[in-house]
C-alpha cells in the first residue's frame, strides 16, 4: 500500500466517474448536464495529468497523453459552453449542449483508456 | 532532452497541482455565493466569470469588481482567494527557479548541451579525457592546428576554467568521469567523426578503461585503424595490459623522458633532431646540449628516477641514487636515504664529484629545493679549491715550481667542474617561471611531453616510425641529418606528411602514371624550379607489394611488416603510388608544398618547366606543340 499509488488511481477512476456523471443524461438536454459537473471534471481532469507528469515508463507516457486528451475535449467543451452562453445571441440552445455533450464524450472514451490501461499495469506489475 | 523536460515536470509537480486546486476552490466559491446585480435582485456569478475574476485576482493586476458591485460575503470570499492564489504562486515560481538553479538540473542542462553540441559535429574530432596540464596542452594545440577537439574530466573545476576562462577556443566539454562507458558515448566515441581516443587521466586505470571500452565499442573501425586510441601510461605494468589489447599509442611520460635523455648522453645529435621534430612550440635550439658522462646524482626514486637510472646505466652512466622512502621504492643497493634537499645529504652522496643532477621527486619546490642546493654546494666546494690552490701557491715552493704542468690542464676540468649539469622535473605547469629561472639545463615537464608525443603522432603519423628508426641510428648519420636541416631552419621547423594517391596530390598522380617522379623533383620550389624548398624527406613508407611479399613467404621468413622505410632518400629515389613521405622544413615550404602536389598547373611547371595554360583548347595547342618539338628532335 503506497499513498503516491492510491492518489494516482483515485484521480483516475475519479476522473473518469465525474466525467462520466456529466455525459450521461440525454444528449440535447440541458437539464440532464450541469455545468458544474463539467466544472469539476475538467478540475480533476488537470489533476490527474499533472499527477502522470514525470513518469519515464512507456506506460506512464501513454497514461499522460490519454489525460492529456480528455483534457482538451473537456477544456473545447467548456469553451463552447461559455461562448454560447456570453458572446453569441441565441445562449445554450439544444444544438450546443448536444455539441458540448459529445466533446465530453470523447473525454470519457480517453479516460476509459487511461483506466484500462491502469488496470492493465497492475494486472502486469503483480505486486 | 526527454530526460530534461520530464525533471522539470517532476519537480514542480507539486506547485502546478496546488494552483490547480486552489484555483478550483475560489472559482467554485464566486459560483455558489450569490451576489446581486445592479437591480438588486440575487444574482448568480457564471464559471466564465469566476474564472475570469480570479484570473486577475491571482496575478494581482486587480480590474475590479465585475460584472456588478459584489456583497460582503463575495469580498470576504476575494480576501480569501487573494492570498490563497497569490501565496501560491509565489511559491510556485519559486520552485520553478529553485529546480531551474538547481544543480542536478544544472548538470542535466549541461549534459543535454554538449550531447547535442557532439551529436551536432560534422567534421573529424579527438576525444580527450582529462583536461589537466596535458590535456589543456593539447586541447590548445589542437585548436591551433584546427582539429577540433572533445573534453571530459571528472573535475568540474577543470571544465568550469575551460568554459570561463578560454573563450578563444570552442570545445565541447563536459564534467563527467570516464571510466563510465555511457559518459564515453555521450562524448562521442561511437560518433562517425571520432577520429580518436586520447586517455590522459592521472589515474591509470581509468585510462585503462578507457581504452577497453573504444576497443569494445568500436571492433570493426579499430580493426581498420579508422580509430586511434592513445593512452597515458605512468606504470610498466598499466603500459604492458594497454599494449596487449590493441591501444595504437601508449604514453609514458617517465620512459619516453628518461629515453631521451639517455639518447642526448649517447648521441646530443640525434637528440637535437627528436627534439626538432617533437617540440610542439616549434622553438628550435640551435646548439645541441651536452650532457656530461660521470657520475649522476638522482633523488627521489620514484616511476621517473627508476626510468631515468634504468635509461643512463643502460647508456654506461653511472649513477648514485637518494631516496627518501627506501622500503616503498625498493631502490639498488648503495642508496642513499634522504631528501636531498639537505645539504647533508647531497654531500653523503658526494655531489662534489658528480657532474650532473637530476632533481626528480613528485614535488616542485623541493626539486628546486635540491638543484639550488646542489648548485651551492659546488660553487663552496669549487671556491674552496681554489682558495686552497692559492694558499698552495703562496707557501709552497714545490707547488709553484709544478705550477705550470699541473695548472695548464686541469684548469679548463675545473672550469666545468664548478658547474652541476641540473635537471628537474616540473610537475605543475603553473611552476613554470620559477624554473624558468632556475638556470636548469633541462626541465622535464611531463605535460608537454605527452602533449608534444601526441600532437605529433595525430599531426604525423609517420613521425613516431622515423624516430624509432633514428633512435637506432650512428651518431655521424644524425650529423649529416642536421646539416641538411640546419641549411634553412632558423627558428621554425614543422614537420608534415604527403600521401601520393588520387586525393591528396592530383597533380603528382597524373604526371606518376606517364613517367617516373623522383624525390628531388617533388621539392622543387614551385615559383621558381631551380630552386627547391627549404625542406627535406625524411621517411618514405612504402607498401610493400604483392610479389615481395610473397617471396618473403617462399624462403620461410615472416613478412614481419607489410610496409618497408626508407630513411632520408636520396634526391633520385623514386616515387611510387601509395607512398608516404614525411617532410621536415619550415612552414612556408609546407605551404607551398601542398599547393604545388595538388594543382595540375603548378606541378606541370615544377615536372616540365613550361606554364600550362588550364583549359581543354590550351591543352591540346600545347600537346600539338610537344609532337612538333619531339618530331624535330627525332
Amino acid at each position: 500500500m503506497n499513498f503516491e499509488k492510491v492518489s494516482f488511481a483515485f484521480f483516475v477512476v475519479f476522473a473518469l466517474t465525474i466525467n462520466f456523471g456529466f455525459f450521461i443524461g440525454e444528449i440535447d438536454n440541458p437539464a440532464h448536464h450541469h455545468v458544474f459537473e463539467l466544472f469539476a471534471a475538467i478540475v480533476i481532469s488537470l489533476i490527474a495529468t499533472v499527477i502522470k507528469l514525470g513518469d519515464r515508463s512507456h506506460i506512464g507516457a501513454v497514461l499522460l497523453a490519454t489525460s492529456l486528451v480528455a483534457d482538451i475535449h473537456l477544456l473545447v467543451a467548456a469553451i463552447i459552453w461559455g461562448v454560447a452562453e456570453h458572446i453569441s445571441v441565441d445562449g445554450v440552445t439544444t444544438e450546443v449542449m448536444a455539441t458540448i455533450v459529445s466533446v465530453s464524450g470523447g473525454a470519457l472514451i480517453a479516460n476509459l483508456t487511461s483506466v484500462v490501461l491502469l488496470v492493465i499495469e497492475t494486472v502486469v506489475v503483480r505486486r | 532532452m526527454n530526460s530534461l523536460i520530464f525533471l522539470l515536470l517532476k519537480r514542480i509537480r507539486l506547485p502546478i497541482m496546488l494552483l490547480i486546486i486552489s484555483y478550483a476552490t475560489v472559482i467554485l466559491g464566486f459560483v455558489l455565493i450569490p451576489g446581486q446585480d445592479d437591480q438588486g435582485n440575487v444574482w448568480h456569478m457564471g464559471f466564465f466569470h469566476a474564472f475570469y475574476f480570479v484570473s486577475f485576482m491571482g496575478s494581482t493586476i486587480g480590474f475590479g469588481e465585475i460584472p456588478y458591485e459584489f456583497t460582503n460575503a463575495q469580498r470576504m470570499w476575494t480576501v480569501f482567494g487573494i492570498y490563497a492564489t497569490v501565496t501560491i504562486w509565489l511559491y510556485s515560481i519559486g520552485a520553478l527557479i529553485s529546480t531551474l538553479q538547481n544543480p542536478a538540473f544544472k548538470k542535466v542542462l549541461k549534459e543535454n548541451n554538449f550531447r547535442k553540441k557532439v551529436s551536432q559535429i560534422r567534421e573529424p574530432f579527438y576525444l580527450i579525457c582529462g583536461y589537466g596540464d596535458t590535456g589543456k596542452l593539447l586541447a590548445h594545440e589542437l585548436s591551433d592546428n584546427h582539429i577540433l577537439s572533445v573534453v571530459i574530466d571528472i573535475n568540474p573545476e577543470c571544465i568550469d576554467h575551460l568554459e570561463i576562462d578560454e573563450q578563444d577556443i570552442d570545445i565541447p566539454a563536459l564534467t563527467a568521469n570516464a571510466a563510465f562507458p555511457q559518459v564515453l558515448e555521450t562524448a562521442g566515441l561511437t560518433h562517425p567523426y571520432c577520429k580518436g581516443v586520447i586517455a590522459l587521466t592521472d589515474k591509470d586505470d581509468v585510462n585503462l578503461k578507457v581504452a577497453i571500452t573504444a576497443r569494445l565499442l568500436n571492433k570493426e573501425r579499430m580493426l581498420d585503424d579508422h580509430l586511434m586510441v592513445v593512452c597515458r601510461a605512468e606504470t610498466a605494468e598499466a603500459e604492458a595490459n594497454m599494449a596487449s589489447f590493441g591501444t595504437s599509442h601508449i604514453i609514458n611520460p617517465f620512459e619516453i623522458y628518461a629515453r631521451r635523455l639517455a639518447l642526448s648522453v649517447r648521441s646530443s645529435s640525434a637528440y637535437l633532431i627528436y627534439e626538432w621534430l617533437t617540440n610542439p612550440y616549434h622553438q628550435v635550439r640551435t646548439e645541441p646540449i651536452k650532457p656530461p658522462k660521470g657520475t649522476w646524482v638522482i633523488c627521489g626514486y620514484g616511476r621517473f628516477g627508476k626510468a631515468v637510472s634504468r635509461h643512463l646505466n643502460y647508456v654506461g652512466v653511472r649513477t648514485v641514487i637518494i631516496e627518501a622512502a627506501p622500503d616503498i621504492t625498493n631502490p639498488p643497493e648503495g642508496t642513499i636515504t634522504g631528501r636531498g634537499t639537505e645539504a647533508v645529504t647531497l654531500r653523503e652522496a658526494k655531489i662534489t664529484e658528480a657532474t650532473a643532477i637530476v632533481a626528480g621527486t613528485d614535488n616542485d619546490a623541493n626539486n628546486l629545493s635540491i638543484v639550488l642546493t646542489a648548485q651551492d654546494e659546488m660553487k663552496r666546494h669549487h671556491l674552496g679549491k681554489l682558495r686552497n690552490k692559492a694558499h698552495d701557491l703562496k707557501y709552497s715552493s714545490k707547488a709553484f715550481i709544478e705550477q705550470d704542468d699541473i695548472n695548464s690542464e686541469p684548469e679548463k676540468n675545473e672550469e666545468q667542474e664548478g658547474k652541476l649539469f641540473a635537471i628537474a622535473r616540473q610537475n605543475f605547469s603553473r611552476n613554470e617561471r620559477v624554473f624558468d629561472k632556475a638556470e636548469l639545463d633541462f626541465i622535464m615537464q611531463p605535460a608537454s611531453i605527452v602533449a608534444g608525443e601526441i600532437l605529433s603522432i595525430i599531426k604525423t603519423p609517420l613521425l613516431s616510425t622515423f624516430l624509432s628508426l633514428a633512435r637506432r641510428q650512428k651518431d655521424d648519420w644524425a650529423n649529416i641529418l642536421i646539416s641538411r636541416i640546419s641549411d634553412f631552419i632558423d627558428n621554425t621547423a614543422t614537420s608534415w606528411m604527403v600521401e601520393i594517391s588520387e586525393k591528396q596530390t592530383p597533380a603528382v598522380m597524373y604526371f606518376l602514371k606517364k613517367g617516373k617522379i623522383t624525390v628531388e623533383q617533388l621539392l622543387r620550389h614551385p615559383r621558381n624550379r631551380d630552386k627547391s624548398l627549404k625542406c627535406v624527406v625524411l621517411l618514405i613508407h612504402r607498401k610493400k607489394n604483392e610479389a615481395s611479399l610473397r617471396r618473403h613467404m617462399m624462403s620461410g621468413r615472416d613478412p614481419s611488416t607489410k610496409f618497408e622505410n626508407f630513411l632520408l632518400p636520396e634526391s633520385d629515389f623514386e616515387i611510387r603510388e601509395d607512398d608516404q613521405l614525411l617532410i621536415c622544413g619550415d612552414k612556408e615550404s609546407m605551404d607551398l608544398m601542398c599547393w604545388s602536389v595538388s594543382n595540375i598547373n603548378i606541378y606541370n611547371y615544377i615536372h616540365t618547366g613550361y606554364e600550362l595554360g588550364g583549359g581543354y583548347i590550351w591543352r591540346w595547342l600545347y600537346k600539338h606543340k610537344l609532337l612538333q618539338q619531339e618530331n624535330k628532335i627525332g
